[in-house]
């Protein structure tokens, strides 16, 4: 029964790629960008790996670095697992459909571990294959052997799960679970940012040899660092690690061993979780699914009071934003992002030319603008269906889009001022400088989040399920290329204009960029909305 | 005053609604038709989420197509799933709606208590959307559609999730407004809902309009003794039960 609920899984995950037309370019397209991220980790671990195997010295701290990399893996998959686990186990809207059916609910469950673990093996995909295959093809091993390697991974990626799952089971026996499921949402997001800073502390030059910034004490202490983690046996992701490594020690035992310890394992996870789902059913754990309906004393308590109509429209976009835990999610990376980047940054701000103290902030810049469009792209399928009212609502669209505009563009400007007040702190610069700065990121804020907007209205998906599809992957892309590229153009003009020393021409013409650029933006994206056809 | 001349919608292939034309003023008018007739894509269309290939509609003397800011203003609109904002409560949803539509502080206020107490929402109106039930939220859809006082209502199944109580009372509601004067069309499968409440009953079929008149006057042309239910299967070309009888044989 299992098989089947995995096939009809399988018929779900492919349904995109059936039917044919442009339907099946589109999931091509989707399929091919979501595969820029794991090929560029790909090209630039397997360089690192090219170079530390033609020196002996190096050539232990590939394991190192394998080891640690399946390790971050499986320890970023247990907690970003938990709101999956929370949201496939209690809350998924399947759910009631397959427990009415004749099936095992010890067999609903274990499918719901095994979905779970599917929705697991896009982040494995992305950042771990990349790694395997760099060794392999590193340690010119019969490429075949990917194979089962890969098969042992999707094995392997059910014991973190499993993990996750115990624990999302214990936070549900005691808490209800849509509270539970926003807070590991936002503890997700920390992990993430936590990831991210320490990937911009950790500078991988460092142990390239042959790059300018290599450096003896990096190697030593992250071969220390390796050491201790490729040693220890009890380590789940080591039992990957010598799986991975078994062609260098051509002991196919070995290979076997661990694999069957990984299957095991597995097999113990699915069980184990089947079956503690089924006995927290019988508890009647539902129960903490929904939240208490207020006392009627609570509801007298609010005042009635009515706002004027933006200020309404700007706190409903508001409550959307803060109500919706994964859309908070991905406002505060990005805001953290922006704020915390000078700390990562090595601003030669303390240049007194303004084009060279500009081109400094090149990084805040594209995060500003990657904010912004990302941000102001996904407040209108942040909708949903309800964005039907929307359109049979008697206001013009520039009202709506103005509202959406201001929410998701006025906390970046807030950011970026924070970041480039750390930035000047820490690199003092001329106040006229810092004006300067803050004007042009300001405009570029407003001008991608009015490109945003453009892309959000023509490719919005309001039937989405996931944030993922809120807009077409394919668009995602575009509408970020086309944000980066629209700033490219702004601070060559800037650029331009500064290096002829036409400061105050140079900001004129820059800001007229920013107002064509804008006024394109909301107009096309009111176009689109106004056209759009609502066949949902 | 709802006019609909002509009205044609394709969806690729599929002719949805074919020279479609329509009339109805100061009476409750209900759209019947089989699933896939058209009765959602022509409500649609009314209310400008789909635009027609061809022909006019106009609410109240207003083009919907041509004037859609002024023609939206016209009409109150609640479809058949009640999609709303999930993250919103009932109040803060009607709040949003009244100002949308520039009711009058006050009244829109007075008028949404009212509502709120007529379908018993008060108790609820400060949670979440998302954690009321499927009936409760098709209750606060219905209040967006009545709360800015619209003089034309665009209901499609609107009883369709609702308990007893509500239905009954959102059934004298319509009665009462449309002796005030307000237009409503309503589109529904519950034939028995049709009978009791109409003024005049449309029936589409394959995207065209088959009948339309008075039940009287169906009657009269179909027989004395005919139910609405054995009108609309004449109609929609369901005589027998064919496919039905076959498969209690073969069981």
């Amino acid at each position: 029964m299992i098989l089947l609920l995995l096939k009809n899984r399988w018929r779900i995950l492919t349904s995109a790629f059936r039917g044919g037309g442009t339907k099946n370019k589109r999931s091509l397209v989707k399929i091919i960008g979501l595969l820029i991220v794991p090929v560029l980790i790909f090209f630039q671990i397997h360089n690192l790996f090219r170079m530390w195997a033609l020196n002996p010295e190096t050539g232990e701290l590939i394991r190192h670095f394998v080891s640690m990399s399946m390790f971050g893996i499986s320890f970023v998959l247990v907690f970003t697992g938990l709101p999956v686990v929370l949201h496939q186990h209690f809350l998924a809207e399947d759910l009631a459909l397959l427990t009415a059916l004749p099936i095992s609910k010890k067999v609903i469950f274990q499918y719901k571990f095994l979905d779970t673990c599917i929705s697991n093996f896009g982040f494995f995909f992305a950042f771990g294959l990349p790694v395997i295959i760099s060794v392999v093809l590193t340690l010119n091993t019969f490429l075949l052997f990917l194979l089962p390697v890969i098969i042992v991974s999707i094995l392997f990626i059910m014991i973190p799960t499993g993990i996750s799952t115990l624990i999302a089971f214990l936070l549900a026996r005691f808490f209800p679970i849509k509270k539970t499921r926003k807070l590991a949402t936002l503890v997700m997001a920390l992990l993430i940012l936590g990831g991210w800073a320490s990937v911009q502390f950790f500078h991988f030059s460092q142990l390239d040899p042959v790059s300018l910034e290599y450096s003896a004490e990096a190697v030593q202490s992250f071969r220390a660092m390796g050491s201790s983690f490729s040693g220890n046996i009890f380590l789940p992701s080591n039992w990957l690690v010598n799986v991975i490594f078994y062609p260098l020690h051509q002991n196919s035992s070995l290979f076997v061993i661990y694999s069957m310890i990984i299957a095991t394992a597995a097999l113990i996870f699915l069980l184990l979780c089947g079956e503690l789902r089924f006995r927290l059913e019988e508890k009647a754990v539902w129960s903490a699914v929904s939240s208490r309906p207020q006392s009627v004393s609570a509801q007298q308590k609010k005042k009635l009071h009515v706002l004027p109509l933006l200020p309404t429209l700007l706190l409903k976009e508001n409550r959307l934003v803060f109500r919706d835990t994964r859309m908070l999610q991905s406002n505060l990376i990005f805001l953290a992002i922006v704020i915390v980047l000078p700390f990562f940054s090595d601003n030669s701000a303390g240049s007194t030319e303004t084009l060279s103290m500009i081109s400094s902030y090149t990084p805040l810049t594209i995060f500003v603008v990657l904010a912004s469009s990302s941000l102001t792209r996904l407040s209108i399928p942040l909708e949903r269906f309800s964005f039907f009212y929307l359109k049979v609502a008697p206001r013009p669209w520039s009202l709506f889009l103005a509202a959406k505009l201001i929410r998701n563009v006025v906390p970046v400007i807030i950011a970026v001022t924070i970041s480039v007040a750390v930035s000047t702190s820490r690199n003092p610069i001329s106040m006229a400088n810092v004006f300067y700065v803050l004007v042009a990121e300001w405009l570029l804020a407003i001008g991608a989040g009015a490109v945003g907007l453009m892309f959000g209205a023509r490719s919005a998906q309001f039937d989405w399920t996931d944030p993922r599809y809120m807009v077409s992957a394919g668009a995602s892309y575009v509408s970020t290329l086309a944000a980066l590229l629209c700033a490219v153009i702004g601070l060559t003009i800037l650029g331009i204009g500064l290096y002829l020393n036409q400061r105050v021409i140079a900001f004129v013409l820059f800001f007229v960029y920013v107002f064509i650029l804008f006024q394109i933006g909301s107009h096309l994206a009111a176009k689109y909305l106004e056209r759009l056809e609502w066949i949902y | 005053m709802i006019s609909i001349e002509n009205v044609t919608k394709r969806f690729g292939s599929l002719l949805a609604v074919d020279h479609l034309s329509l009339n109805i003023d100061r009476e409750l008018f209900i759209l019947l038709g089989p699933n896939g007739a058209g009765k959602t894509t022509t409500v649609k269309m009314l209310t400008g989420l789909l635009k027609p290939d061809a022909g006019q509609i106009s609410i109240n003397g207003i083009d919907i197509i041509d004037q859609p800011l002024d023609g939206k203003k016209q009409f109150g609109y609640a479809p058949e799933y009640p999609n709303l904002y999930d993250k919103l409560t009932p109040r803060e949803f009607i709040d949003f709606i009244i100002k949308v539509y520039s009711t009058p502080e006050e009244q829109g206020l007075a008028r949404m208590e009212k509502l709120f107490d007529i379908f018993e929402i008060s108790d609820r109106r400060n949670e979440l959307i998302e954690d009321l039930s499927n009936g409760m939220k098709k209750k606060v859809s219905l209040v967006t559609a009545l709360v800015h006082q619209p003089k034309v209502l665009v209901l499609d199944e609107p009883t369709v999730a609702l308990d007893p109580k509500a239905a009954r009372h959102l059934k004298d509601m319509l009665r009462g407004l449309v002796d005030k004067g307000v237009t409503v069309l309503m589109t529904t499968h519950i034939l028995e809902v049709a009978e009791t409440m109409c003024d005049r009953i449309g029936i589409i079929n394959k995207g065209q309009l088959s009948v339309i008149g008075t039940l009287e006057e169906l009657r009269h042309s179909y027989g004395k003794d005919q139910s609405l239910e054995d009108i609309f299967l004449k109609i929609t070309g369901e005589t027998k039960a064919t496919k039905v009888d076959e498969f209690l044989r073969s069981e």
